[in-house]
């Protein structure tokens, strides 16, 4: 962890993240929010998390940000919100309404900085994390598995589970898409 | 956008030269990169389900610059359903065998009784078998997402 390169990452991550939600165009919004994706691949890899960023840059910034383009093809490309406007006569009456998920959103930030607190250091060994489970897996999974990718050696064998049902929920996505937009029969 | 939506109902895909020389040239070795985070996943970051992503948007990139029929020549939609549902089925078929051979659920070691290379051996190429079965689903489903959204539901004429 270099803390000047994090600083430097987490503003550009903030600065996306604002860009991606007040940005008028939602093409402009995809692209911006592809580069936010590509930031988060890159602090993951900074942080040693290398399966994580691989994940992050294959599907965040690349598969969703094409799907993103593919979708907004296919429907209007501008914000209803946005393009009300403040000329639009309900546009006043729905300011109290946006206080309320603002304050909402302000008082759950707040108090998620409240419990960060609790929060053991980044990497700290003495975690309860990793003095549980992680021991385990960093001192037999390659004497059990013969994988020296530990990742690798958790998600398929020791977390199977998981991650079969992950491709279980992948699978019904898929599914769910198909039936919601198929015209005839697929 | 309202011009881009426009023009891409105008455009002749086949058209751009250089797009498609280029894509052409590139999309094996896409594919290829995509098998080695399949099959690498053992050594080096990736695994199935990158590598899966890698190898569906190869075939999204062809159906980006040489039309959705293109691909659906490339891979039909009928094989393309097969796929989605092979790679879970793999993935679960795989846990069941180590049932049927006497192992827990998953526990690829009880596969040594069809061909004893040995449990831990069993253990590594048991996740290499999921993986693929990874690789195999999260590939067509990405391709079949694609399709869809960008067909709008027809999947006859993409972007």
């Amino acid at each position: 962890m270099i803390w000047q390169l994090d600083l430097f990452l987490l503003t550009l991550v903030v600065v996306c993240a604002l860009a991606t939600i007040t940005v008028r165009g939602l093409l402009s919004a995809t692209i911006i929010f592809a580069a936010y994706s590509f930031l988060m691949c890159l602090l993951w890899a900074e942080m040693g998390a290398v399966d994580v960023a691989f994940t992050e840059a294959v599907v965040g910034a690349g598969v969703s940000t094409i799907f993103f383009i593919a979708t907004l093809f296919r429907s209007t490309t501008r914000s209803r919100l946005l393009i009300r406007g403040v000329d639009d006569p309900h546009h006043f009456k729905d300011q109290g309404w946006k206080m309320l998920p603002l304050m909402l959103s302000v008082v759950t930030g707040m108090l998620l900085f409240f419990g960060m607190a609790d929060f053991p250091a980044w990497g700290d060994p003495e975690s309860r994390p990793n003095t549980h489970v992680s021991s385990y897996y960093i001192e037999n999974a390659v004497r059990e598995t013969q994988v020296p990718n530990l990742v690798t050696a958790v998600l398929g064998d020791y977390r199977g589970y998981d991650t079969m049902f992950e491709l279980v929920v992948i699978y019904c996505a898929g599914v769910s898409v198909v039936s919601i937009l198929k015209q005839e029969n697929l | 956008m309202r011009e881009l939506q426009e023009e891409a109902k105008l455009r002749m895909p086949w058209q751009d030269v250089i797009l498609q020389t280029s894509v052409r040239v590139l999309i094996p070795f896409i594919q290829l990169f995509g098998l080695y985070v399949v099959a690498h996943g053992h050594y080096s970051p990736g695994g199935g389900f990158q590598g899966g992503v890698i190898l569906g948007a190869a075939i999204i990139l062809m159906a980006l610059v040489f039309g959705l029929p293109a691909s659906k020549h490339y891979i039909s939609e009928n094989v393309n359903k097969t796929l989605s549902i092979t790679g879970p089925l793999v993935y679960c078929g795989i846990g069941a065998l180590c049932v049927l051979f006497g192992g827990s659920f998953l526990d690829y070691s009880a596969l040594n009784k069809i061909l004893p290379l040995g449990p831990i051996a069993w253990r590594s190429f048991g996740i290499f078998l999921v993986e693929l079965g990874v690789g195999i689903g999260v590939m067509s489903i990405m391709l079949r997402i694609y399709r869809v959204l960008s067909s709008a539901g027809t999947i006859d004429q993409g972007l």
